[in-house]
């Protein structure tokens, strides 16, 4: 296979890291500031995809409108969940808030097929960026290289909230050290629910922004969830940054891999990551925090 | 200590409410074994669907109506052989129905401790009916192999697909491999690659890169018929590959598949579909399923529909036939049965236990007026089962013990 | 709720397996017993993970290899040369234990979410393979053929059979898993989940008790998944999967972790709950997170630590 080759495969890869982008963030903030691990996040993601197909059917808005929606929709359901399972049980051991979200996930997919069966639901590519564009010699769907380049606007945004903002700092000054963050006077309960339900906007975005490139379908989270956990396990847990480069990994991994060596590519991107963490358990950019 | 009293306690009352009492049951049941979650789940909508339009056509067996009793396997193995456990221990159903690949692989070395038939109408795999045949399993859809007949024949037929340049994609099933087989075997040179995804994949871009680098102008899709498939089409029409490449899929498209790809499912040949509703413009027996299947359930019937009705009706006749639920002569008598079926008249191999079932192959393509609510459909030209499978269970390596 | 060595640590587990044992003759039915004997089999699945999770404060997600491992290589070898049930065992281990040893080295230099993430990866791998080393594995379709259970010399062609030496397995685990876990070295362990940094600044070889709680926890589970493979007669490569490995976790830490009866529970529990609602329900996945939820939000301690609960609360209350 040719340059061509790679450079197609490590275009869709980049696409698919940009995604991989918004949903990762999310799960590295929540991670970093309240040490919870959100295994809803995955069902959150599929809220998303069917806020949008819900909207566009039922409310009958356009595809751009109900992108906006469907987050909104989604983000009051997030923290609800945050308040009722998360919150209670914070004080205890991780691990508990891992196996509550799980719950949650089982509960919300269950859910959705329940109202709206188990079909899969295909969504149009909108108008305004149908048809491919040629890179190189290569076809590419307009619509991915939108996404994407939405996708990055969006992380960058998250980015800067972060960095530059007084909430942001806010947010930082937790990651960095709860305790000390709290005698100065940081309300870290709020903080947490806040972010939960951005994070959980972002997961839905992602979801509603992937609808019509990977379909409506109530499993259509658990493959992303696996995807950013590893992300975020490798970028370091809570750091941004690690968390963006992790997300590009995973990515670029299983397309080159996948265009190369197909059946084998998901092993390659396990060995790498389990490579990884034994010679730095928090992760490649992680900043000393064993896990 | 407290706790293991209670776990004592815990199990006494299990056992207590799992002894079930004896009592005569009025129905006949039935057990139908598939899936009801997860990406699959409208394929075992459709066979159930199939199943419940098939009972309520022939009606009371041996004077009993027939209690059909579903089990999902959740597309696992170890689940299969559980639910089937259940069907048969606690249901204590007389035969058992439904089951695709996955649930009959998992129940034929179990087969003889269930000690019912098994008449599977979704399952692929050939060695189930040929090296690794069991008494009880019965299938009535085409095998592997015969599908590997009914795409020589296509190509064959086909001078273009004949002269195009093959490419195989799907996911890491050992069907896909076969299929490759397959369709190497027949195009020789002409075949430029393949390409097995892993089981979950949601993004083809990939895969899609590499049949276009390979310079492929016939894809072979031996990708799991459900979400995946939807999703491949898709993106492949995305990256307009379907522009460049003819789309061929295996044993054809499910009909809620193909409503779902509209448009799209015109670029799709099927190479031997497992059962067509277009069928009843040549079968009485199709028509008159595909009338009572739209009037139950408010939709075209697919092809696991026809296909498990088909195996419903083999089984109903065959208990009538035995004049009893005894399972041993219920497989006397699905050894013999002759019936007329939404997919012809079809009987079972002497000496072996597959169905000698025709395919169907051709092209997707509008329907106009749409018929029971579908739009777009297979065109049918038949495949006999005397030209994909030899006549007799012993000559495909089927010994009965 | 610790269980002491010495007689009563002996005589209610030898009852409960007495009980368990006349079940089949004393009218369960045929399908109870068969989920009993699944039920058993996760619980001695379970309570190896137990070893890692609850007393060495390890939380793997990737226990299903040890289960799908030894299932792949007990199976192959009963349906190439014998089903002799321990000669089977034995191939098993001498797969599982020395692929444990290796990894189980790489491993324990890691805690917390580092040594989940490994071994989950670990996991996929494994179940990568499985599903493309086709000319010994069969691939997605999974190893079939595998005949029935010899045990000296008797074929266990009955549910019964099969189901007695389920039990005998289970109890012999349980009796041995708690005198491990009271001895120096299950002390040790202990100690280690307390506080690793403690544990080895007053001299405990931490690495070296991690990869033989590693090593220990991989080998009973291959147990459980020799006797998974006859009672299904076949594997597939999802007795691997990531998502087997999430089932094991939760039958754990719903029974409750670090109790060891704890697993047991929470194994019979998650099966015959499972069986129930899937059955029942067409919507049972929300069925079942709700129970979860809530369990979990109810009943940290899990299972055990519920009933041990509602026992002091009845005890006071009676007083």
């Amino acid at each position: 296979m040719d340059l061509s080759f790679l450079f197609a495969n490590t275009v869709n890869g980049a696409v698919y890291g940009a995604f991989l982008l918004l949903t990762s963030l999310g799960l590295s903030l929540v991670f970093g500031l309240g040490r919870v691990v959100n295994f809803a996040h995955g069902a959150l993601y599929a809220l998303g995809g069917y806020g949008l197909v819900a909207v566009m059917q039922r409310l009958g808005l356009g595809f751009w409108p109900a992108l906006v929606v469907a987050p909104l929709l989604v983000v009051p359901i997030a923290i609800a969940i945050e308040r009722v399972t998360i919150q209670p049980i914070r004080s205890r051991p991780e691990i508990y808030t891992l196996l509550v979200t799980f719950g949650v996930s089982f509960m919300v997919i269950g859910a959705l097929e329940y109202v709206f069966g188990t079909a899969t639901t295909l969504v149009e590519v909108p108008r305004l960026f149908a048809g491919t564009v040629v890179i190189f010699g290569n076809e590419f769907p307009i619509y991915r290289l939108a996404a994407a380049g939405l996708s990055l606007a969006v992380s960058g945004a998250v980015f800067a909230f972060v960095q530059f903002t007084p909430i942001g700092l806010r947010i930082r000054a937790v990651t960095d050290d709860p305790g000390m963050a709290e005698a100065l006077g940081v309300n870290t309960t709020r903080l947490l629910t806040l972010v939960f339900g951005a994070a959980a906007g972002l997961a839905a975005l992602a979801g509603a922004l992937g609808a019509p490139i990977f379909a409506v379908h109530p499993e259509m989270g658990s493959g992303i969830l696996l995807d950013s956990f590893l992300a975020v396990i490798l970028g370091g847990l809570g750091n941004l940054p690690g968390s963006a480069i992790g997300a590009f990994f995973v990515a670029l991994t299983k397309s080159i891999g996948g265009g190369y060596v197909a059946d084998w590519s998901i092993a390659i991107l396990f060995v790498v990551v389990a490579i990884a963490l034994v010679f730095r358990p928090t992760g490649l950019f992680g900043r000393g925090r064993v896990a | 200590m407290a706790a293991s009293r209670f776990a004592k306690s815990v199990l006494l009352a299990l056992f207590a409410a799992g002894a079930a009492p004896a009592f005569a049951q009025d129905t006949l049941k039935v057990g139908v074994l598939t899936i009801r979650s997860g990406p699959a789940t409208p394929v075992g909508d459709d066979i159930i669907a199939g199943i419940e339009t098939a009972t309520r056509m022939y009606g009371p067996v041996l004077g009993r109506p027939v209690e059909l009793i579903v089990e999902e396997s959740q597309w696992n193995a170890q689940q299969a052989v559980t639910k089937a456990t259940k069907l048969v221990q606690q249901n204590r159903v007389a035969a058992i129905l439904g089951t695709s690949t996955v649930e009959a692989l998992a129940l034929l070395p179990v087969a003889d401790r269930l000690g019912v038939p098994i008449v599977t109408s979704n399952s692929g795999s050939a060695a189930i009916t040929r090296q690794n045949c069991n008494k009880w399993v019965f299938r009535t859809n085409a095998e592997d192999l015969m599908s590997a007949e009914a795409l020589k024949y296509l190509l064959a037929q086909n001078p273009k697909l004949a002269a195009a340049k093959w490419f195989t994609l799907g996911h890491d099933y050992p069907f896909s491999r076969l299929v490759a087989g397959t369709v190497k075997q027949v195009t020789g040179a002409n075949y430029v690659g393949d390409a097995f995804a892993p089981l979950d994949t949601a993004d083809w871009s990939p895969f899609i890169a590499r049949a276009r680098a390979s310079g492929a102008t016939a894809i072979m899709m031996s990708v799991t018929l459900g979400t995946p498939l939807l999703q491949f089409v898709q993106q492949a029409n995305e990256f307009g590959l379907t522009k460049e490449a003819q789309l061929v899929a295996p044993i054809g498209l499910p009909d809620w598949l193909v409503a779902k790809l509209g448009p799209l499912s015109t670029n799709i040949i099927s190479a031997g579909s497992w059962a067509a509703w277009r069928y009843e413009e040549v079968e009485p027996a199709t028509k008159q399923f595909n009338d009572a299947f739209f009037k139950q359930h408010g939709r075209v019937s697919g092809m696991q529909a026809l296909q498990s009705a088909s195996a419903a009706l083999m089984l109903y006749n065959a208990i009538t036939k035995a004049g009893s639920t005894d399972p041993d002569a219920i497989v006397k008598a699905l050894e013999t049965v002759d019936v007329r079926t939404p997919v012809g008249p079809l009987r079972f191999q002497p000496g072996g236990r597959q169905a000698l079932v025709p395919m169907f192959l051709g092209p997707y393509e509008a329907v106009n007026p749409p018929r029971y609510g579908a739009q777009f459909a297979q065109v049918v030209e038949v495949f006999p089962a005397s030209k994909s499978l030899p006549p007799t269970g012993p000559e495909v390596g089927c010994k009965l013990k | 709720m610790r269980k002491t060595a010495g007689l009563r640590g002996l005589v209610l587990p030898l009852v409960a397996a007495g009980i368990l044992a006349i079940l089949p003759y004393a009218g369960a039915s045929p399908f109870t017993i068969t989920l009993l004997t699944e039920s058993l089999i996760f619980a001695i699945w379970a309570m190896s993970l137990d070893l890692l999770v609850g007393y060495t404060g390890l939380v793997s997600f990737g226990h299903a290899a040890a289960f799908g491992l030894a299932a792949y290589a007990a199976g192959y070898f009963a349906r190439e040369v014998t089903g002799d049930f321990f000669f089977a065992l034995l191939v098993a281990e001498a797969v599982v234990i020395p692929v444990a040893l290796g990894f189980g080295f790489v491993v324990a230099r890691v805690s917390g979410i580092a040594f989940a993430v490994i071994s989950l990866c670990i996991a996929q791998v494994l179940f990568t393979i499985a599903v493309t080393w086709r000319s010994v594995t069969n691939g997605m379709d999974g190893l079939v053929g595998v005949p029935l259970p010899r045990v000296a010399g008797v074929t266990l062609a009955s549910g019964n059979a099969f189901y007695l030496l389920t039990v005998l397995c289970l109890v012999a685990v349980y009796l041995w898993l708690t005198r491990l876990v009271d001895s120096p070295f299950g002390r040790t362990l202990q100690a280690i989940r307390t506080n690793e940094e403690r544990a080895a600044s007053i001299g405990i070889d931490v690495h070296r008790h991690k990869w033989l709680a590693f090593v220990l926890s991989w080998a009973v589970a291959a147990l459980a998944g020799t006797l998974m493979v006859f009672l299904k007669a076949g594997t597939t490569p999802m007795s691997l999967h990531w998502t087997e490995s999430g089932n094991v976790l939760i039958m754990t830490i719903f029974g409750g972790i670090g109790t060891l009866l704890g697993p047991v529970l929470g194994s019979t529990v998650f099966v015959f709950v499972r069986d129930e609602f899937t059955t029942r329900f067409k919507a049972w996945q929300f069925v079942f997170g709700l129970v979860f939820v809530v369990v979990v939000l109810l009943f940290p301690t899990g299972l055990v630590g519920a009933v041990n609960r509602i026992r002091s609360f009845l005890w006071r209350a009676r007083s």
